[in-house]
């Protein structure tokens, strides 16, 4: 498992990590202009969008004729792929929880990589192209208000927006994982 | 000839594909909540461009894609061989920049052929303004070539699309030279034009850091190109960093005050007139002005023949002045708040841009503040307040309201601000 954690980006993911410590440290308090958007945005709508931009990247299988040959299943594999990036993820909302101002951030950094999963689920490797606008739309849909404590988001939705993306996320990758013409539950295995 | 092949991109059907997604992804930043540019060709235009904010950091991650694909094949020995091999390996990357910039120049004649079509003035000759933008995508796309072909791994590629979204983000707020920042004016360009010198730099910016960060993404193959390739890339990056100076200072100069203006008007009591690029709401306002008017001529009031949309930093003190936000100068329509504004105000006089009340009297602002109430009563759009230092005058009938009224419309024609006064019951 150690060698599939390193094939996955285990590295990619510290260093996202390393980034997103940074990016709090220097820009989540500053406030910046863009073009046509009137308000100013907070450093801190920068962090849930590019941590689900580069934190997903594990969730993506870039060799499926191998995860079709694994010998354990894909529920497991899919489940272990979501453990690696939202450990990444629960690193970094565990440090904007503890700097000040970022408490409702946390949340949010979860919740857009549920978001990215469900991409990676959807489009595999082009899970990254939707982001970049939908980043873009979140700076300016945020500009001047996030992250005051009205963006909360309840515990309850939260649990259920990962807990549901991960399904989804799951159960695309058992189809993927499934050689064509061949039924559910027939599927090859291999003795360990 | 392996050269100019671009097999790379995919057959038709996900070319096809990865220009909807590229228009898909740029149409975002255009199609923003209230869509403000249908008011101004211009504006459309300068909006079409900024798509380049979210269409190019996708097309640096598809560029990334590619450019990880062609490494992690025999492809780059093979090309080493060719007789033209620099060309060969340009190629799909060229091919890359070919599709966004189809996708630009797509979303562009959308915004302005919709702008056009619900009336707006066009100005076709400024098109010129769509190259430089394309200059600046060549530059993202070979910003994602370049990470591509170095780290010659898949999972760089949203990495190379967050790199450029940073890069685009630094730039605008000037932490980077203001190179990769195309398009997003706020306002409403009416009167401006686009201001060619800083085009002019941001494409040379543009076509030098694309060249070199092509010749970067593969050096081997570069060094071994033609003179005529390494001289070109060689003077394009000195004219990027000369660039990269020069808009260091200019990038906030994207757009200059026109030399010229025209005006598009609507004739009657009073003539309405807007700048030509902006008379998206010229018939709503005229018609709310002269319904507004119609008070005014009963109180004995005389109007100025005209009220003209204002040209910023030229007072004009022949004509009325419509006042107008931004916004309401794209609209469709305006409020009768805005209309009974520009009515309280038949001359551009000069101390209107002074802050020294010995020009700009203090009294001027509650003045305006009661004609512009005043003419929205008379519409039945405001109730006269029934308390307050002035309640004693709204409550005269309004014939007895009209002689000041006439006075002070006639001190405002006049430029005789410190002739205002405030209304009293006994006026």
């Amino acid at each position: 498992m150690i060698a599939a954690l390193r094939a996955w980006g285990v590295s990619r993911v510290v260093l996202v990590v390393g980034v997103a410590v940074v990016v709090i440290e220097t820009t989540a308090t500053d406030q910046f202009t863009l073009p046509t958007i009137e308000d100013r945005i907070n450093g801190w709508a920068l962090v849930p969008a590019l941590v689900a931009l580069t934190l997903a990247e594990p969730l993506v299988d870039r060799s499926p004729e191998l995860t079709e040959h694994a010998t354990r299943s894909p529920v497991v594999i899919a489940l272990a792929r979501l453990a690696l990036a939202y450990a990444g993820a629960v690193v970094v909302a565990g440090y904007c929880l503890f700097s000040p101002e970022g408490g409702v951030v946390a949340a949010y950094v979860l919740t857009s990589l549920a978001l990215a999963s469900v991409a990676a689920a959807l489009i595999g490797p082009w899970y990254w192209a939707p982001l970049v606008p939908i980043t873009f739309a979140w700076l300016q849909q945020t500009a001047g208000a996030f992250p005051r404590p009205s963006f909360a988001i309840p515990v309850a939705v939260l649990v259920g927006t990962v807990a549901g993306s991960s399904i989804v996320y799951a159960g695309a990758t058992v189809i993927r994982a499934r050689p064509a013409g061949r039924p559910p539950g027939r599927r090859r295995r291999r003795r360990p | 000839m392996i050269g100019l092949r671009t097999e790379w991109l995919g057959p038709p059907r996900v070319r096809a594909a990865l220009l909807a997604a590229l228009v898909g992804a740029g149409l975002v930043p255009v199609l923003d909540r209230d869509m403000p540019w249908l008011g101004s060709w211009k504006v459309a235009l300068d909006q079409g461009t900024f798509s380049i904010t979210t269409l190019g950091p996708v097309a640096a991650g598809i560029a990334c894609s590619v450019y990880v694909r062609i490494r992690r094949s025999e492809v780059p020995e093979l090309l080493a061989q060719a007789r033209r091999p620099w060309l060969g390996w340009l190629a799909p990357g060229i091919g890359v920049w070919g599709l966004a910039s189809l996708a630009v120049v797509l979303i562009c004649a959308f915004t302005t052929t919709v702008t056009w079509a619900i009336g707006a003035h066009a100005y076709p000759d400024l098109f010129w303004v769509v190259p430089p933008a394309l200059a600046v995508l060549a530059a993202e796309v070979a910003i994602g070539a370049l990470i591509g072909s170095q780290v010659q791994h898949h999972w760089a590629t949203p990495w190379a699309a967050v790199i450029v979204f940073m890069v685009y983000i630094l730039s605008s707020v000037g932490v980077l030279p203001g190179v990769f920042r195309t398009g997003g004016v706020t306002g409403t360009l009416a009167g401006q034009t686009f201001h060619a010198p800083t085009f002019a730099w941001q494409a040379l910016a543009g076509v030098g850091l694309a060249g070199g960060a092509m010749a970067l993404s593969r050096w081997e193959l570069f060094r071994v190109s033609g003179p005529v390739s390494r001289g070109a890339t060689g003077l394009a990056l000195v004219g990027a960093v000369v660039a990269m100076f020069q808009l260091r200072g200019d990038s906030d100069e994207r757009y200059v005050f026109a030399a010229t203006v025209q005006y598009e008007c609507r004739e009657g009591e009073p003539t309405v007139c807007m700048l030509l690029e902006t008379t998206r709401p010229l018939d709503d306002l005229s018609a709310k002005m002269r319904s507004l008017s119609d008070h005014l001529e009963a109180a004995g009031a005389q109007l100025p023949e005209q009220f003209r949309q204002r040209v910023p930093g030229e007072p004009d003190p022949h004509h009325g002045f419509l006042r107008m936000r931004g916004d309401a100068v794209l609209a469709a329509t305006v409020d009768y708040l805005t209309a009974a504004e520009s009515l309280a105000q038949p001359a551009g006089c000069s101390a209107y841009s002074s802050d020294d009340p010995r020009v700009l009297p203090e009294v001027w602002f509650t003045v305006d503040d009661v004609l512009v109430r005043w003419l929205l009563v008379q519409e039945g759009h405001e109730t006269a307040p029934s308390d307050g230092a002035l309640a004693d005058w709204w409550a005269l009938p309004r014939a007895r309201q009209w002689p000041w009224v006439r006075a002070t419309y006639d001190a405002l024609r006049d430029c005789r601000l410190h002739a205002l006064r405030l209304p009293t019951s006994a006026s």
